[in-house]
């Protein structure tokens, strides 16, 4: 026995360098997470938003009263369609003639008063009163020549209407009315955060589509605020609710990638694993390599980057790290 | 017939020579070719030239100085080591098995003491010299104490009767008894101390610090900058000194062989 | 001839002391090897020993490094047949200079003597030339050829031969014994004490080569152990050191204990 212990041990120095050779492949086979891979292609980034609008007249009339008088009589309320003739409101005409001649006693003592003014070459303020009193003056002599009746000159809308029957009216805006035959316009805004030079865009109106042609929006607060002149025939009500579906196609760049295949580290920056081949003693292997990238702009499937890229790892079976193992799953 | 004896014995040596010849004797004839030549594929004699830039060049010049200083350093600081330990050991069973553990690091790779020392900070001329007596020490002991234990003990007693001292037996009978070994031994070391050329590459690397840039470093950093004429200037440079070394080595002491 | 010897503390003060400067490294880097790779803080005696007696880097070494036993294969593929081919060369040689006279013998040493003076690196350049005119660069037999041709071989082994006395030979070839058959019956086992120690130090040499790969096979796939310690540089644990190291140690110890069994140096 003791003549043969060379050839024993050697016999099992053998046997043990390969079962520890075996099982350190057996685990490093088992270690490898399994990638699949892409590389950057040429695309372009496509972004659709929706977003609520509304529909706004284009002009408002609005009806302000240069006295308080009581309000007899409510013909149409606030969203009331009105065609041209249609009675509104009738206004106590006994209110009118009383503000009327006090006016006028207003008006002939603003007339003396101008005149000593222009006389000594003064001021002109009383020149001013008078011309704003007269053009009350007239309002009321027109509603008083028509019985105290307002009514709709053309077709609109009632927007608002701020009085009550039987109530005086407190001499600001009784009625605001929108203009059909004037236009609409639709109005929408879009955060800053989702903010993109649309490249196109349709309104939502009901059950019809309709293609818009997007102008340059305006800052304001925070958002971004588009306002588009609607044509047609079709009446709306202020504010009418429409649904803005936008879309944004940029030109095509040369190099896009999977927005999968993009990670974040703690401070935010952007990077992908791209895989390398290395020759190790055991033949070629794969790694993974920690790459940072520039997005020049994204999508929510693509992402833009600013150099070419290849084998970029798009999904693991496992969390990767710098300089890992990997084995490639074939296409 | 005695030709034919003669022939037969040469077949014994002659697998090994030429195996020596053709790839260690032709390589050093290439060597010298290569001397002379001014340029690395071709063979165009440039006479001394290779010599002249190579004596004239600093880092040659440092190698040299410090391949000298170093193989002075280590080969006499181990054949005085291995001695003194030979002269205070006795050769007893149990200091022969304690010695034979202790000359295993001859036999160790040098990656083993590498990396003991990779953090230690040390002048590296004196981390080299530690690291080859911590090599060779036990071995050179072991080897001449076991060849102490062939020496006949009527010497000894011989000298005993003349009332001679421990340290004269061992100068005028052990040390001459031993010298052919000795003589081996350091002819040995020699080849050894250009072993260490690993231990450097592996705690160094490629340029290791101008203290411990040997002839071995200039060969190889040459070698890897493809400049073959100045790496064979510098080969037969440094080889002619050795080799006279060497041979006074072997020509001393050899009338004063016992064995 | 008591004394003649030293005294007994000495002798014990120096072992001890030379010991202690042979076998600390030796003794760090194996208790670095039990180090636990991750280092942990040692807050309680727990932690402790789970710190620093742990087979961590053992485990990892021996199962989850395929670099390591693919290098320790290519150490094996490189080291053994060098090894068997030198030893077979050089037995023969020794023995076909121990026939001849003095003169052919020292002339020839004397040659193989300068020869083995050469540093390797000197002849990396020409070496390679010859290698590539075979048309053997960058296989393993480049490695094999020039390590089992080294003169140093047969300047050492006939050192180690040289007290097999003649006259057994000629005894041998007066009975009618061919060269060949004085060769494998009578000098070989002969040489075989020689041979063995000749073996464990060859052996170990072979064992931690570094230069002849790098420069000869110059094939990642093909360098031996001590090739990707060099390229490694540290990241190789104290356990792979340890594990090289181990085939070396344990031929060393039981072939010299054999030796010195048969030279009767124990008894």
């Amino acid at each position: 026995m003791k003549k043969y212990w060379f050839v024993m041990v050697a016999a099992g120095m053998l046997l043990a360098i390969g079962a520890c050779t075996l099982i350190s492949a057996k685990n490093y086979a088992e270690d490898l997470a399994v990638v699949t891979l892409t590389s950057t292609a040429p695309n372009a980034i496509r972004e659709e938003l929706t977003v609520d609008g509304e529909i706004f007249y284009e002009e408002i009339s609005e009806i302000k009263l240069p006295t308080s008088c009581t309000v007899e009589e409510v013909f149409a309320g606030e969203g009331a369609w009105l065609e041209a003739g249609d009675l509104i409101l009738r206004l106590k005409e006994s209110d009118l003639q009383i503000a009327y001649y006090e006016m006028l006693l207003q008006a002939e003592s603003l007339e003396e008063t101008a005149e000593a003014e222009a006389e000594e070459f003064r001021g002109g303020l009383a020149a001013w009163q008078l011309v704003r009193l007269r053009e009350e003056m007239e309002i009321l002599e027109e509603l008083i020549s028509q019985e105290g009746l307002i009514c709709a000159r053309e077709e609109a809308y009632v927007i608002y209407q701020g009085c009550e029957e039987g109530k005086r009216t407190d001499g600001e805006t009784v009625l605001k009315l929108g203009l059909p035959e004037k236009g609409y316009r639709l109005e929408w805004a879009v955060d800053m955060s989702g903010f993109r030079e649309f490249t196109s865009g349709s309104a939502v109106i009901g059950k019809d589509k309709r293609k818009l042609a997007l102008g340059q929006p305006v800052y304001k607060n925070g958002s971004y605020r588009y306002s588009v002149r609607l044509e047609g025939e079709e009446r709306y009500a202020q504010g009418y609710p429409v649904r803005i579906e936008l879309q944004y196609v940029s030109e095509e760049y040369p190099m896009t990638i999977p927005s999968s295949c993009v990670r974040y580290d703690g401070t935010g920056a952007a990077y992908v694993y791209e895989v390398v081949e290395q020759q190790r003693n055991f033949g070629k292997e794969y790694v993974v390599w920690k790459t940072g990238i520039t997005i020049e702009d994204q999508d929510e499937k693509k992402v833009v980057v600013k150099a070419a890229l290849t084998n970029v790892v798009v999904r693991s079976s496992k969390e990767l790290a710098d300089m890992d193992a990997v084995a490639v799953l074939e296409d | 017939m005695g030709y034919w004896r003669k022939a037969k014995k040469l077949f014994f040596v002659l697998p090994s020579m030429a195996g020596t010849i053709l790839f260690y004797l032709f390589p050093l004839c290439y060597c010298f070719l290569y001397a002379f030549s001014r340029t690395p594929g071709r063979f165009t004699l440039g006479g001394l030239e290779n010599y002249n830039s190579l004596f004239h060049s600093d880092s040659f010049r440092l190698a040299l100085g410090n391949t000298w200083l170093m193989m002075a350093a280590c080969v006499g600081s181990l054949a005085v080591l291995s001695l003194f330990f030979v002269y205070i050991l006795d050769a007893s069973k149990g200091v022969l098995g304690v010695l034979v553990v202790l000359s295993m690091p001859m036999l160790l790779p040098a990656t083993l003491i590498t990396r003991c020392m990779e953090g230690v900070e040390l002048a590296p001329r004196l981390m080299l010299l530690l690291i080859y007596l911590w090599k060779y020490t036990g071995f050179h002991v072991l080897l001449l104490k076991m060849m102490e234990l062939t020496m006949s003990p009527e010497w000894i007693e011989a000298a005993v009767l003349e009332h001679a001292r421990k340290w004269q037996v061992f100068c005028k009978i052990k040390c001459w008894y031993l010298w052919p070994y000795i003589r081996f031994l350091l002819i040995f070391d020699g080849i050894c101390f250009f072993r260490l050329f690993r231990e450097s590459y592996l705690l160094y690397g490629e340029y290791p610090p101008d203290e411990v840039y040997v002839v071995s470093n200039f060969f190889f950093n040459n070698f890897q900058n493809l400049n073959y004429q100045r790496l064979s200037a510098a080969a037969i440079a440094a080889l002619i000194p050795v080799l006279i070394l060497n041979g006074l080595l072997l020509k001393v002491g050899r009338k004063h062989e016992m064995v | 001839m008591r004394w003649y010897r030293t005294p007994r503390a000495v002798q014990r003060g120096a072992l001890i002391l030379f010991g202690g400067f042979v076998m600390a490294p030796l003794v760090w880097v194996l208790l670095r090897s039990f180090e636990n790779p991750v280092p942990y803080k040692a807050e309680n005696f727990f932690m402790f020993l789970y710190r620093y007696l742990s087979p961590g880097q053992y485990i990892d070494v021996l199962f989850h490094n395929l670099e390591y036993w693919i290098s320790y294969w290519n150490t094996l593929f490189l080291t053994v047949p060098t090894l068997l081919l030198a030893m077979f060369l050089v037995s023969l040689a020794a023995y076909g200079l121990t026939t001849m006279g003095d003169k052919a013998q020292n002339r020839i040493l004397a040659g193989y003597a300068v020869l083995a003076l050469l540093p390797m690196q000197m002849l990396l350049v020409p070496q390679l030339i010859a290698l590539s005119n075979m048309h053997l660069r960058g296989s393993r037999l480049a490695v094999i050829l020039i390590g089992s041709f080294t003169p140093w071989h047969l300047f050492f082994l006939h050192r180690l031969c040289r007290r097999v006395p003649d006259s057994v030979f000629e005894m041998a070839r007066i009975e009618g014994a061919g060269e060949l058959t004085i060769f494998c019956r009578i000098a070989l086992p002969q040489m075989r004490m020689g041979l063995l120690v000749f073996g464990i130090i060859v052996s170990a040499d072979l064992w931690g080569m570094v230069e002849e790969p790098l420069v000869y096979i110059q094939d990642i796939t093909k360098y031996p152990l001590s090739v990707l310690f060099a390229k490694a540089r540290g990241e190789l644990s104290y356990a792979g050191a340890v594990l090289f190291s181990l085939p070396v140690v344990v031929l060393f110890l039981n072939g010299i204990w054999g030796v010195m069994e048969k030279e009767g140096i124990q008894g």
